[in-house]
């Protein structure tokens, strides 16, 4: 690198490291970024034991279940929980919201799923302390404080007119100071992807996770770097740089996130967990209700399995008729949940069409779509991980109805008990964190737009560093 | 004998206002011109012009340093001068060698003067040489922006106001060693309102009204009030 700009860089550290005061910040930052790190990881600690401890408990409870009726067993229960990447100790992202264990019961999607998860998205999360927090706001709003003055003092002092006048090149000054605000926190980020690359590398597509979220990071802080040595260099006075850089901080970090998440949620609202169960609830009366024997679709389905079997009465069936009416049961409340949910997760989508629509207003939300999609704690990972929980539910218990119809005496089904081996073969397929891919057009979206964070500013300075 | 400086046909319209109209000088080596003006008239914005750190597209003419086009070859041309600015541009944190090598590095320069002969001949007492320059005066500070200048071996030495805010005594150590430059072969352009110090060390006095400069006469023993009220009013 040209050792002009090095030269410069060095200088300015030296400068910084004489007033006193930007390096105690520095300090503070770093501070505040390890405090940060263990509290997340001790949380994240925290959470894998309790998910591990839960998952444990759960198969052994539900291996070591006697000789019982089936649909005992559905209503069991069985808990799922949700995988989660070790990034998440960097973002949690949604996991906090949205939860992390699924209880799957018979008959009923959980209704948990109706939460309405990009509450996330917006600044409802503002009292935790994550590292990318620390990154996404903290960082900027540090940096600002520390190199408000970076050109301007200079102006102010003559220095950047004689710097200009005995022939340094203006590029070279704004390059020099650009780097000198820019190495310090690369390092510090470098310092976190090892960090964190040492604590994952096993886990799935970690490298992968990680150099995008290293990579959208770095760029978010050049960006930020690039900001505020412009809007240094064309204030004439010092609390003009540092009002406009707080200006752009407020902006960016903290009005138009939590605008564009409102605005998006009046525009798109989901439904109250209550109130889509209470639709469910409507819908499912609407179909039928199977303990009516006066109900229209039983009526008629039973008519239909009668026909099927070629008999004329329940009591002439090979099989337990109460296990084939639990099926269809299962069938159509999963149907009905299912098309909530389907209604929800497509509200969901608007919303979060509707922010990437804005997304270049905010490179700080750009930034935490692709720290949560990297961390796998974004909404599409969210969803992909309760269709597999349902998926799940639904052929657990619809394998329970069909030992309940095939293995249960119809004459004595209360009081028939199945074989426990039943349960140690049931279908309880391992959920696994979705691919990256997943969330690739969050992803695109962002960079693009962090993209867009460092071309205007990088052309701002470049304009601006052609004049006193 | 070669101009040091040669400017010809220089102007420069800035926010609509025409600030310099056709001005020429030129200045040789070991020649001290100084310009004044009335607040305003475009003295210091002279010299941005001379250093084309104002903006290119409202400025025309044609400026030479040491023979050398300064719109071609910027860097080339610059490293014949050097520029001192109104304020002392030295960074506090750093002691006064520490800046002159700081600055001197950051120039195109091929050989520079040893840094510590230099303060010498600036007048900077020798203890002070490695104290931050946060500890310095004015007039500290202005000795070893003209320190840099001796270092450089600038052949043109361009100042702004260089006397501003120092007292007599400061004053009157700051016009020897504008006249030492002078003797060394340097050719300096000042832009001052101090008309005493001009008369003291100029061999040229100028003034700039109406955007162009105007050559004036003036007798140390003559000047009054009145004369210099006259003087800024161009009634002379």
């Amino acid at each position: 690198m040209n050792s002009l700009i090095w030269k410069i860089a060095i200088n300015e550290w030296r400068r910084l490291w004489y007033a006193r005061v930007p390096a105690l910040l520095l300090l503070v930052l770093v501070a505040l970024w390890t405090i940060a790190a263990l509290a997340a990881h001790h949380h994240w600690q925290d959470h894998a034991n309790t998910v591990a401890e839960v998952t444990a408990r759960s198969q052994h409870d539900w291996q070591s279940q006697p000789d019982r009726h089936p649909h005992r067993v559905s209503h069991y229960g069985d808990f799922v929980a949700k995988p989660v990447h070790p990034l998440s100790v960097i973002e949690p992202g949604i996991l906090d919201q949205s939860g992390h264990l699924v209880y799957l019961e018979a008959h009923r999607l959980n209704s948990a799923n109706f939460n309405p998860a990009t509450e996330a998205t917006s600044l409802g999360r503002f009292p935790l302390i994550t590292p990318a927090m620390i990154v996404q706001w903290w960082m900027p709003l540090f940096l600002i404080m520390i190199a408000y003055a970076t050109v301007t003092a200079d102006k102010n002092s003559g220095i950047l007119a004689f710097m200009r006048g005995n022939g340094t090149p203006g590029w070279a000054i704004a390059s020099g100071k650009w780097l000198a605000l820019f190495l310090p926190l690369f390092f510090l980020l470098c310092l976190q992807t090892l960090l964190i690359l040492a604590c994952s590398w096993q886990s799935e597509q970690a490298l992968l996770r990680l150099s995008i979220l290293a990579l959208s990071q770095v760029l978010y802080i050049a960006g930020w770097c690039l900001l505020v040595v412009a809007v240094s260099w064309f204030s004439k006075q010092l609390h003009g740089a540092l009002l406009t850089l707080l200006l752009c901080w407020v902006c960016i970090c903290i009005i138009f996130p939590r605008g564009l998440a409102n605005l998006a949620q009046i525009s798109y609202p989901t439904q109250p967990r209550t109130e889509a169960e209470y639709h469910a609830e409507t819908k499912l009366q609407a179909i039928g209700d199977s303990h009516n024997p006066n109900d229209p679709h039983f009526a008629a389905f039973k008519e239909s399995v009668l026909k099927k079997y070629h008999v004329s009465s329940v009591e002439d069936l090979p099989v337990n008729y109460q296990g084939i009416l639990m099926q269809e049961g299962e069938r159509l409340t999963t149907a009905v949940y299912r098309e909530q949910q389907v209604l929800h997760d497509a509200q969901l989508a608007k919303q979060n069409e509707s922010i990437r629509h804005w997304l270049w207003l905010t490179p700080a939300l750009a930034l935490q779509y692709i720290q949560m999609a990297s961390a796998g704690n974004d909404l599409p990972h969210h969803q992909a991980f309760i269709r597999q929980a349902e998926d799940r539910r639904y052929k657990l218990i619809q394998y329970l109805n069909q030992v309940h119809t095939f293995k249960v005496i119809q004459r004595d089904d209360k009081n028939t008990r199945v074989s426990a081996d039943f349960w140690k073969k049931a279908p309880r397929p391992p959920v696994h964190l979705s691919p990256m891919a997943i969330s690739r057009s969050s992803i695109l979206a962002g960079f693009l737009v962090l993209l867009g964070w460092i071309f205007i500013p990088g052309c701002l300075l470049f304009k601006v560093s052609h004049r006193l | 004998m070669t101009a040091l400086l040669s400017i010809q046909q220089l102007s420069l319209r800035f926010a609509g206002r025409q600030i310099l109209n056709q001005l020429d000088l030129n200045l040789r080596a070991g020649e001290v011109v100084s310009v004044l003006g009335s607040n305003g008239a475009g003295k210091s914005t002279l010299l941005k012009s001379i250093l084309v750190l104002q903006d290119a597209a409202e400025q025309t003419g044609s400026i030479l340093i040491a023979g050398i086009a300064i719109a071609q070859a910027r860097n080339q041309a610059l490293s014949h001068l050097a520029y001192v600015p109104e304020q002392p541009a030295v960074y506090g944190h750093l002691s006064a060698i520490e800046n002159i090598r700081y600055f001197l590095s950051l120039g195109a320069i091929s050989q520079s003067m040893d840094i510590a002969t230099c303060l010498t001949m600036a007048g900077l007492p020798e203890q002070s040489w490695h104290r931050p320059c946060s500890e310095y005066s004015k007039g500290m500070k202005q000795k070893v922006m003209l320190a840099f200048a001796l270092a450089k071996q600038a052949k043109l030495l361009l100042l702004d106001e260089p006397n501003s805010g120092l007292d007599p005594q400061a004053t009157e150590e700051l016009n020897q060693l504008i006249v030492q430059c002078k003797e060394r072969g340097m050719g300096v352009l000042v832009v001052t309102h101090d008309v005493l110090s001009a008369i003291a060390f100029s061999d040229r006095l100028l003034m700039l009204t109406n955007g162009q400069l105007q050559p004036v006469a003036l007798n140390e023993s003559a000047i009054t009030l009145d004369s210099l009220k006259r003087l800024y009013q161009g009634q002379v």
